[in-house]
């Protein structure tokens, strides 16, 4: 979009080809480039490509050389106002206020929400907003910016300390009372502000618009505040989790502009909905917590962002293990059952490394690596069997990942990563197109694709949703916004 | 205290979004003969539908002067001078 834009305003025609169904996420796109006529030709996602070629070869000719419509040929501004009081009224009528929602046409006329995530909210009044700005020390004027310097994410938010944040897919800004008003809207307290506010720096709960993000709090604020770190930590109950996850997602409504399929052309949606904790006293004897991974002392707290794009695009995909409880636990006491067997450790009492168990299922068809959500207990059995720290457990998925080219070939998204497989492939330093079908290559570029956070409780039942980028930093400092 | 008649001034959630001039488009094509169009186009996606077209457009227009280029690397001031329009795909 932005060659069209380089175009247009070059005085020079452009036309884009894209699916119909994303044809309003393309208007909006290019209503923020300037250029919002742009036109457009359709190809379909199910149609023979000859035939689809042959029969856009005229729309295509059409829109370079049609003369332009009147309306084409306005110019002009396109301004939204800002008005800081939204409503007066009483509750009963702000409630009805907020709680509106519109169809939207292009989904078949769903009605989603103006103001709220689709549920009721707490109405954000101005005293309620005031004192859920008791929680941080900043000005509720203060433009929400980036804290520290951030390496730019793929479609997000980067850029040197002091660049003004700006919430996907609509490219907003937003302040600190911005940030309290959808806090109010969410449930949270304004203890939760410090955390809220580090999740606006991560750019709120929508990523690059596409699909929504995950957020884990790790280091001591998350007992602060009260947060679950056991039994249910990412369902229903606790205030912490579930509000300030929640307002995550009204950030993505609110600030980001989020409408599904008319802003942003996403898949099905989040299932991560809670923020949930990392249990950095549960964490095995020299295994870092999260925040250090990232050069935050033991005592400081950062907002961790799942969902930042280490395997293939889209919503965030939740795992989970593929062995009963009880099973796991005979494997590990007695070293009996189908999972010794399929390990070799048949009558050898562990505590054995069972991620080995989940090796085959983990790069079966997809590419980079996890974020792992282990129980303390599984993490401590990794430890016993011999993983003295996390960046061990990291070498050895990334070890486990490798698989041979002529299997790596039958993956998709090699396929488009590699540009039709040109380029050279990093552990050989050869041409993709010289490798022998036997040589090794990994699904994984990096160790640091993974990453563990040691959370839950309960059965013995671990998940992982879609890992991290190696070089990127999705972690934002919580007590810079306190 | 809460009563059911007071009137409360209730705070707007959303973001503040800057204005954005807007641009007509630029003037279509009077011709095709002796243009040269730019086609920016995704490689190894699509390419069941892609490479047919490029085949296509070469053959039903030969009076053009058709550069396909792979989208991704930015679009240079020499190529933007030196083409007279942009088919870009697919865009997702």
């Amino acid at each position: 979009m932005p060659y069209a834009e380089q175009f247009e305003k070059a005085g020079k025609p452009a036309v884009v080809i894209v699916f119909e169904d994303q044809d309003e996420c393309l208007k909006q796109g290019a209503l923020l480039l300037g250029i919002p006529h742009v036109r457009r030709a359709y190809c379909s996602r199910t149609e023979d490509g000859v035939e689809d070629a042959t029969r856009i070869i005229k729309p295509l000719i059409d829109a370079l050389t049609l003369p332009l419509t009147a309306k084409e040929k306005e110019g002009g501004r396109w301004e939204v106002p800002d008005k800081r009081i939204l409503f007066e009224g009483t509750l009963d009528e702000a409630e009805e206020f907020y709680e509106r929602a519109e169809k939207v046409p292009v989904l078949g006329n769903a009605y989603i929400s103006l103001y709220t995530d689709g549920m009721a909210i707490r109405i954000p009044t101005e005293e309620r907003v005031q004192a859920m700005l008791k929680g941080t020390s900043h000005k509720p004027d203060e433009l929400i910016t980036l804290q520290s310097d951030h390496t730019p994410r793929e479609m997000g938010v980067g850029g040197k300390k002091g660049t003004p944040v700006r919430f996907e897919p609509m490219k907003r800004i937003a302040t600190v009372e911005k940030i309290a008003i959808n806090a109010v809207m969410a449930g949270c307290k304004s203890e939760y502000m410090p955390v809220l506010l580090a999740i606006a720096e991560a750019g709120g709960g929508g990523g690059d618009g596409r699909g929504s993000l995950g957020f884990c709090v790790s280091g001591p604020i998350a007992k602060e505040i009260g947060m679950n770190f056991d039994v249910g930590m990412l369902g229903p109950g606790n205030q912490a989790n579930r509000s300030i996850g929640r307002a995550a997602e009204l950030m993505w409504c609110n600030l980001g502009g989020n409408i599904p399929k008319v802003t942003s052309c996403g898949i099905m949606g989040n299932p991560l909905f809670n923020c949930f904790p990392e249990n950095i006293d549960a964490l095995p004897l020299g295994w870092k917590g999260v925040n250090e991974e990232y050069d935050f002392k033991k005592d400081e707290s950062i907002i961790y962002v799942l969902g930042m794009r280490g395997g293939p695009p889209g919503s965030l995909t939740f795992h989970s293990t593929e062995f009963s409880p009880g099973r796991y636990r005979t494997f590990q006491k007695s070293g009996s059952g189908g999972m010794a067997k399929r390990l070799g450790k048949e009558g050898v009492p562990g505590p054995h490394n069972w991620l080995e168990y989940q090796v085959p299922s983990l790069w079966a068809g997809r590419e980079g690596g996890y974020n792992f959500i282990i129980l303390p207990e599984m993490a401590q059995h990794l430890y016993e069997a011999g993983f003295k720290s996390k960046d061990e457990v990291y070498q050895w998925l990334y070890e486990s990942s490798f698989m041979p080219f002529s299997e790596y070939r039958k993956h998709a998204s090699p396929d488009f990563r590699t540009g039709g497989w040109r380029g050279v492939e990093k552990t050989s330093g050869k041409p993709w197109k010289e490798l022998p079908d036997d040589y090794m290559v990994p699904a994984v570029n990096d160790p640091y694709e993974n990453c563990i956070i040691v959370a839950g409780g309960g059965e013995e039942t671990s998940h992982w949703v879609n890992g991290r980028t190696a070089n990127a930093d999705p972690a934002y400092g919580i007590d810079v916004w306190r | 205290m809460v009563t059911k008649d007071r009137i409360y001034k209730c705070l707007n959630p959303i973001g503040i979004q800057d204005p954005v001039d807007l641009y007509p488009l630029a003037p279509r094509l009077d011709r095709l003969d002796g243009k040269t169009i730019l086609f920016n186009m995704m490689v190894n996606v699509e390419q069941e539908f892609l490479t047919p077209l490029e085949k296509m457009l070469e053959g039903n227009y030969p009076e053009v002067n058709w550069v396909f280029r792979e989208l991704g690397p930015p679009i240079s001031n020499e190529e933007l001078s030196n083409a007279d329009a942009l088919i870009q795909g697919v865009a997702f």
